[in-house]
């Protein structure tokens, strides 16, 4: 568990921004291992975070919101729903039949320019994909899709 | 259908010596035989309960909100296929928890503020948690603990679905939780700490009729020592003027009023008023010889045949300044 620095809360506002017209993160920033970003909204410092850690240690903080990939930031669906009225940027508008095939865990075929998209239906934000030029990957866990 | 277990005769024998009048046991066990109305939470960090209940609508459904001032409460009147509840789209947006209404009980007389330091010592699987952090509007913090690894992974879901962000998870025994933050750095005391205590679930038997099989008298003696080592061990973590919530799903007073005059016995506590939104019956005066001290009526019990709904009992505890004398 590592609370990010400004500087490094800084590049991964900037990252978001570019992807996804994310511009304000109000909370802390927790690195959890390599790549998973979590958000933490308490009112305990770093320093009482550290000590805890070590004392009881932390299963979890907060809320996963984002993974660092290769080529950027991919949100959870959880961090596009905290993110929902910042988003502006990258957003791929669904049917009907597409959301529902969505929101059961099945990949989209769509073309569209490669990189990180938004999925929306209506006005619900309902996930982070990434385009492949040919289709959409889907990258909601087992546990989080709608079952047939 | 669901499966129908006779209760053992030494749990009818104390039933008698909590219901006394025949027809209020009658009806305690025929209500026990049958189900009742499914309820939920709306998750007012994401959506109004007006406009989840258009959307729940919109899929022909009938609710209602049954409790007046908590309009986040709602009923489903509806016959819906099992499972049907945890498999909507506005359930894995984390619109809504499935959640039994006299569970919610608990967080609306603990009622948590914003900035306030909360734990809830046995959170699994986290409805009483993700309630808490959502009358805090993801301000202050909570710490949430359980100790079992698939108990963890269904609370850190549960958080995770409803977008809570002010909440750190733990895995510990609970008395053994409670003792490393006795001697932390941190120096952590909590404003407000919820203990909702595994117990054996006598007020559960709606839902859960396996409660009659593995029901015993045994049971009951462990689990309230048991109890009573919890609670006394998270009273030693409030402020001074914190806060404290004892509640089990059971109604033997082994693990209710019991533990309320062990803590009354050792610490320098009071037992408090609160006024809930459903009926409920004052703690008991007195149980198999034992008399319980006179505030100890101050707590609720909640029968499952007064409110159609699951049986519970729960009490507000606050810690005074100074040390019992004993």
């Amino acid at each position: 568990m590592k609370p990010l620095t400004s500087t490094d809360k800084k590049k991964i506002i900037e990252q978001l921004n570019k992807q996804f017209g994310i511009t304000q993160i109000p909370q802390l920033i927790i690195q959890f291992g390599k790549e998973k970003l979590r958000l933490y909204s308490g009112n305990l410092s770093k320093e009482e975070l550290y000590y805890l850690d070590n004392e009881i240690r932390i299963e979890n903080i907060g809320l996963y919101f984002a993974k660092w990939e290769n080529d950027g930031i991919r949100l959870t669906l959880d961090g596009v729903q905290l993110f929902r009225n910042q988003i502006t940027k990258n957003i791929l508008e669904l049917d009907e039949k597409q959301a529902n095939d969505w929101l059961k865990g099945n990949d989209l075929d769509i073309k569209t320019d490669y990189g990180w998209k938004i999925l929306k239906y209506k006005n619900e934000f309902i996930g982070c994909g990434k385009s492949t030029g040919e289709r959409i990957t889907n990258f909601m866990p087992k546990e989080r899709r709608v079952k047939s | 259908m669901k499966p129908y277990y006779e209760p053992k005769p030494a749990l009818v024998e104390r039933m008698k010596l909590l219901l006394k009048d025949e027809k209020d046991l009658n009806e305690f066990f025929d209500c026990a035989k049958t189900t009742g109305k499914k309820s939920i939470r709306v998750n007012t960090l994401k959506i109004s309960p007006e406009d989840l209940i258009k959307r729940l609508k919109d899929k022909n459904w009938k609710v209602s909100q049954p409790i007046k001032n908590h309009p986040e409460i709602i009923q489903i009147q509806s016959i819906l296929e099992p499972g049907e509840l945890g498999k909507t789209e506005e359930h894995l947006l984390g619109y809504y928890y499935v959640q039994e209404i006299t569970s919610m009980m608990p967080i609306i007389a603990l009622n948590p503020v914003e900035d306030e330091i909360v734990m809830d010592l046995c959170a699994s699987p986290g409805s009483k948690t993700t309630q808490a952090a959502m009358q805090m509007k993801n301000c202050g913090t909570i710490i949430a603990n359980d100790l079992n690894i698939g108990r963890i992974s269904i609370l850190s879901a549960n958080l995770e679905r409803f977008g809570i962000t002010n909440t750190i998870v733990t895995r510990h025994d609970g008395l053994d939780l409670c003792s490393k933050l006795q001697k932390s750095r941190t120096k952590i005391k909590f404003d407000k700490i919820l203990v909702d205590a595994p117990c054996s679930g006598e007020g559960n038997i709606r839902c859960s009729p396996r409660t009659y099989l593995e029901w015993s008298e045994g049971l009951i003696r462990n689990l309230g020592n048991r109890q009573k080592k919890l609670a006394s061990a998270a009273v030693e973590l409030l402020k001074t003027n914190g806060e404290m919530i004892y509640s089990t799903c059971t109604h033997s007073p082994e693990e209710n009023e019991e533990v309320l005059q062990h803590l009354i016995n050792n610490y320098n506590i009071s037992i408090e008023e609160i006024t809930l939104p459903i009926k409920t019956r004052p703690g008991i005066s007195e149980w198999k010889g034992n008399k319980f001290h006179q505030d100890i009526k101050k707590a609720h019990r909640i029968y499952h045949h007064d409110n159609d709904m699951e049986g519970f009992f729960l009490c507000k505890i606050k810690k005074l300044s100074g040390k019992k004398e004993i």
